[in-house]
């Protein structure tokens, strides 16, 4: 080999080395497969047109906004759920709604979720019969055998290991663990998680992994604007947006202090100007599932009757000051109806829960909404 | 092995294992790390497509390499592409850098001032290390214009390199 030769694989390998970086390239390929799959059926067919406008509309993520969401294939066994690019709004990666098959309840935490069967419980909130998920906490439940069929998103924010094989789930980088056979383990940097499995269902779990609404309502970005039709209401020197057809309706503190009040599609206004007296709350009714709308807790004792937690992330909005709580993401009602304390200057804080559901989306125009009155 | 051996598992674990590297490959034959990426999804959509033909996974490799090279000299031979793509910025201010660099630099400029297929030849053969059949499958030529394409870059890349080097 001449000097020549010598010095350029030297020097087409520095290269390359130097200009190396960490890639997802299957989204890009399934979408590049896919509009050439429509350009060729478009040259016999006008209808084409339209599909190629969908598959188009479909890969910039601006379906959510119109409606028409994720309504590509559903998961079937394995790692199916990727058809399609994941959607993504203004930058921001949207929950894959499709990785959850129908029947699956989703069970976020932090940023990301997984989907499992409705019949599995969360964290062992209830002896587990069928199935079980655990979020956040080591797998175990005292007083309950452990099912055999089971679940976990535990936090782990440590780096792949060299050399160890990234994949892809519904778009997000996740790196294979050491683990036994049928018991698929995966570190996830993105979401500062690892996820596993195990059971029969074990594959088909983990390849519900997702964004979580909460990471939409939270990611920076560009504030999502409302549509219009959207109407603003004034809340104790506050003011927030909400869709033109929700209701506002009234609630009480003992409703908010036993977490009873589920505010489907609408505004829940709580007086909380009164101490708050000794009440006694049923039983747990186990973790809350997700719904959209907003309870709107104001008046001098608001923060003692939500239990609100300082010490979360905040950020100042024009006048306002807006806090998320100290819990936030955790599992339970922390993910899908997080509380959000609103400060004006001169002013007792407004304490805001804002149901996260499927995109989180429409969360998120609502969180962005927020302002002074 | 029959028709229709590679599952979509099979296509994804190839990718997650060998994209990174047809990246970079790419990236030595556009120049540029963005072109090289779109050039090797643009390469994996097409053989995504038609992976139920190719009869084992290990025919993966050899038929990706072959689409991709033959969309490199595809792209090369079209009049107008589009838009410039720039690795930095066209104005630079003036470089302390070592020689060395500069002369890396050098060989790097004149590597892409040479015919797209004497420069993909010389990638596969220098940095992808591919046999001179290998690089003949994938392009689609004979070993003997191989060995002619390599001799005809380096001489080329010689001298372009000198000509890059008198000038600085």
């Amino acid at each position: 080999m001449t000097d020549l030769e010598q010095r350029l694989r030297r020097d087409l390998h520095d290269r390359a080395a130097a200009a190396d970086r960490t890639i997802d390239l299957m989204p890009g390929v399934i979408r590049r497969s896919r509009a050439t799959r429509a350009r060729r059926t478009a040259l016999g067919s006008a209808l084409a047109v339209a599909a190629i406008a969908v598959i188009a509309l479909a890969g910039s993520g601006y379906l959510p906004l119109f409606g028409l969401g994720h309504s590509g294939s559903r998961p079937g066994k394995g790692a199916v759920s990727q058809k399609r690019p994941p959607p993504v709004l203004a930058g921001v990666p949207l929950p894959d709604l499709a990785a959850t098959p129908p029947g699956w309840i989703t069970a976020p935490y932090e940023d990301g979720q997984l989907s499992v069967p409705s019949s599995w419980s969360i964290n062992g909130d209830q002896c587990p019969s069928a199935g079980a998920i655990f979020l956040g906490t080591p797998v175990a439940r005292s007083g309950c055998a452990l099912p055999s069929e089971r679940a976990w998103m535990e936090p782990d924010n440590a780096r792949p290991a060299p050399g160890s094989v990234r994949q892809s789930l519904n778009g997000i980088a996740a790196y294979r663990l050491t683990s036994q056979p049928g018991v698929p383990s995966y570190l996830v940097p993105a979401l500062g998680v690892r996820i596993g499995a195990q059971g029969p269902l074990a594959s088909r779990v983990v390849h519900t992994l997702t964004w979580s609404p909460l990471s939409v309502m939270t990611a920076p970005s560009a504030p999502f604007r409302p549509p219009a039709g959207w109407k603003r209401y004034q809340v104790h020197g506050i003011s927030v947006a909400i869709p033109g057809t929700w209701p506002v309706d009234t609630g009480n503190e003992a409703g908010v202090q036993c977490a009873l009040i589920v505010p489907r599609d609408k505004l829940v206004m709580v007086d909380a100007s009164s101490p708050p007296g000794a009440i006694s709350c049923p039983g747990s009714t186990g973790f809350p599932s997700a719904v959209p709308g907003v309870i709107a807790v104001y008046g001098h004792y608001a923060a003692r009757i939500t239990a609100f937690q300082g010490g979360g992330r905040c950020t100042e909005r024009g006048r306002v000051r807006i806090c998320l709580d100290q819990g936030t993401g955790e599992p339970g009602s922390s993910s899908t109806l997080p509380s959000i304390e609103v400060t004006v200057p001169g002013s007792s804080p407004v304490v805001l829960y804002i149901g996260l559901a499927g995109t989180g989306v429409q969360g998120r125009m609502i969180f962005d909404s927020i302002r002074g009155a | 092995m029959g028709v229709g051996m590679i599952a979509e598992d099979d296509f994804r674990g190839y990718v997650a294992a060998r994209g990174p590297g047809l990246c970079r490959t790419a990236y030595l034959l556009t120049g540029d790390w963005h072109a090289g990426e779109d050039l090797v999804q643009e390469a994996l959509a097409r053989v995504y497509m038609r992976r139920h033909r190719l009869t084992s996974p290990s025919a993966l490799e050899p038929y990706t390499r072959t689409v991709l090279i033959s969309l490199f000299l595809t792209s090369r031979r079209r009049r107008w592409r589009g838009e410039l793509a720039l690795g930095e910025l066209p104005e630079r201010a003036a470089s302390s850098a070592a020689d060395e660099l500069d002369d890396r630099q050098d060989l790097l400029t004149a590597l892409g001032s040479i015919a797209p297929r004497q420069r993909a030849v010389l990638v596969l053969r220098y940095y992808a290390d591919l046999s001179e059949v290998e690089i003949a499958d994938a392009l689609g030529c004979t070993p003997g214009a191989v060995k002619t394409h390599a001799a005809r870059g380096l001489a080329r890349l010689r001298k372009n390199a000198s000509v890059l080097e008198g000038r600085t």
